[in-house]
């Protein structure tokens, strides 16, 4: 009620910038978290090579191999190891690593749902270059009309999932609105079909996973950028993936130009791996900022809508569920950020342990218990910080 | 007597394939539409932007998707449901597959 209250408050009193509320908003948030793990000094940032490294001090490196060794036991249809590809980043360099037969270093893997972190990211670099404002309304045109009440709706309530839109994902069989919005009649301007539902809740109140909502956001980049898909794909290569050195980074579109920014980008598990260090790092990278202050510490607070305790903004937190939400990574620590997606796909940022772990494949012989709980036992091989000092 | 049970009979046929016809254009439409249009942009991804070859890209759909067909095309992969629904996902360079 607190953090809404202000975050009203910061809304209302915005003339001064669009950072000022966000500011506030954290500020009022941020005493709760973790502080994110420095780069160490003499440990190069990954934008040409990977620093690779053996296990240093304090693992347990018996532990953390057979921890690889489980997570590739599950096999799917045609003998395939559902993990596909895994990957772990402790103190900025990679210490395992290991692809299933038939997958290495270079191969390309679906993002699905963690596309939604890369839309966020975009959102983080346009509120940076101070051409948008995550509490100003999301300009869409379809909601522009006199008294649609749409058209109140702010970044915040979005990126928070709490639109209150009737475009929630509904499920993954072909009936539901994601089925619809990915494949069937909304696939052609998934943008329109998204925005084109009505306000079923007060914005903000409710939280209910939509990837629909994440499709109006990259929309809205794609807008505020402009020049259309081949603009958008400068954007995105020019202010995210090449500054980190992402260069197997895909991303795909619907046939209008809409970025399909809740489901389809493609990158190899080491430009993932850059991906999350990017947000272990609270958005600056080799001494650049990518994401403004205080971003990482706002997309890694709960959004406030009551029915939530585990998203963030476009991201999970490993935080206490409510409802029908499930914990993402149990056994693991309340500081854990899991960027995640449809069949296993996991980039978990841990910054009590300064690491990332990248799980890339599929979930046919496997399940999300199983595939968390091969993580946890990774991170678990892994000392935290606090107990080196 | 003969005549109105033949009538009859004619007419619940046709009220029958009406009903039919409905169902096909509401529920089967709409899914086989879906059906292919998630395999035409799934398989074409997978083949030319993840690079795998179209079988094990297909395997890993898995069951459930077998009465979609799908065929690989010089930039993209055509899908269809025979009678009910056809997609086409075209690639890229840089921004991967897109359905038609």
């Amino acid at each position: 009620m607190l953090i809404r209250r202000l975050r009203r408050l910061a809304a209302g009193s915005l003339a001064a910038g669009s950072l000022a509320g966000l500011i506030l908003t954290i500020a009022a948030r941020a005493a709760e978290l973790v502080p994110l793990p420095p780069q160490p000094a003499g440990v190069p940032y990954p934008t040409e090579a990977w620093p690779e490294t053996a296990p240093g001090a304090g693992v347990d490196a018996g532990r953390l191999a057979a921890a690889f060794e489980s997570a590739f036991a599950a096999k799917g249809r045609g003998g395939v190891s559902d993990t596909r590809a895994l990957v772990a980043v402790h103190h900025g360099a990679i210490v395992a690593e290991r692809y299933a037969p038939g997958f290495g270093p270079q191969s390309r893997f679906q993002s699905w749902s963690m596309a939604k972190s890369i839309t966020q990211a975009l959102i983080g670099i346009l509120v940076r270059e101070g051409r948008l404002d995550v509490n100003a309304p999301v300009p869409v045109e379809a909601w522009r009309a006199p008294g649609d009440s749409r058209g109140a709706l702010t970044f915040d309530d979005l990126l928070h999932m709490s639109s209150g839109l009737a475009n929630g994902d509904g499920g993954l069989g072909p009936d539901a609105f994601v089925a619809r919005l990915l494949f069937g009649e909304g696939s052609r301007d998934v943008f329109a079909y998204a925005a084109g539902v009505p306000l079923i809740h007060p914005p903000g109140t409710f939280w209910d996973y939509s990837t629909a909502t994440s499709m109006i956001l990259a929309g809205v980049v794609g807008q505020t950028v402009g020049g259309g898909r081949e603009g958008m794909l400068a954007f995105m290569r020019g202010k995210l993936f090449d500054p980190l050195g992402m260069r197997s980074a895909v991303p795909e579109f619907d046939a209008a130009g809409t970025f399909m920014g809740g489901a389809f980008v493609w990158a190899n598990a080491r430009d993932w791996a850059r991906f999350g260090l990017l947000f272990l790092r609270d958005g600056v990278w080799d001494g650049a900022r990518v994401l403004p202050a205080g971003w990482v510490d706002y997309v890694r607070t709960p959004a406030p809508a009551p029915n939530n305790g585990v998203y963030g903004a476009q991201l999970w937190l490993n935080l206490e569920p409510k409802g029908q939400q499930f914990k993402p990574l149990p056994g693991g620590p309340a500081s854990a950020i899991s960027v995640n997606g449809n069949g296993g796909q996991m980039v978990v940022i841990v910054p009590t342990h300064d690491l990332v772990v990248v799980r890339l494949g599929e979930m046919q012989a496997s399940t999300w218990s199983s595939v968390t709980g091969e993580v946890a036992a990774m991170v678990a091989a892994i000392p935290p910080l606090a107990a080196r000092e | 007597m003969r005549k109105p049970r033949a009538k009859t009979l004619a007419l619940l046929v046709l009220g029958a394939l009406f009903a039919a016809a409905v169902f096909a254009r509401i529920r089967l439409v709409p899914q086989a539409d879906i059906g292919a249009g998630f395999v035409a942009k799934q398989v074409c991804s997978c083949v030319f932007v993840g690079g795998r070859d179209e079988q094990a890209c297909r395997l890993d759909l898995g069951p459930d998707l077998a009465p979609v067909r799908s065929e690989q095309l010089a930039d993209g992969v055509h899908a269809w449901v025979p009678l009910l629904a056809s997609r086409t996902a075209r690639f890229r360079e840089g921004t991967g597959c897109t359905l038609d």
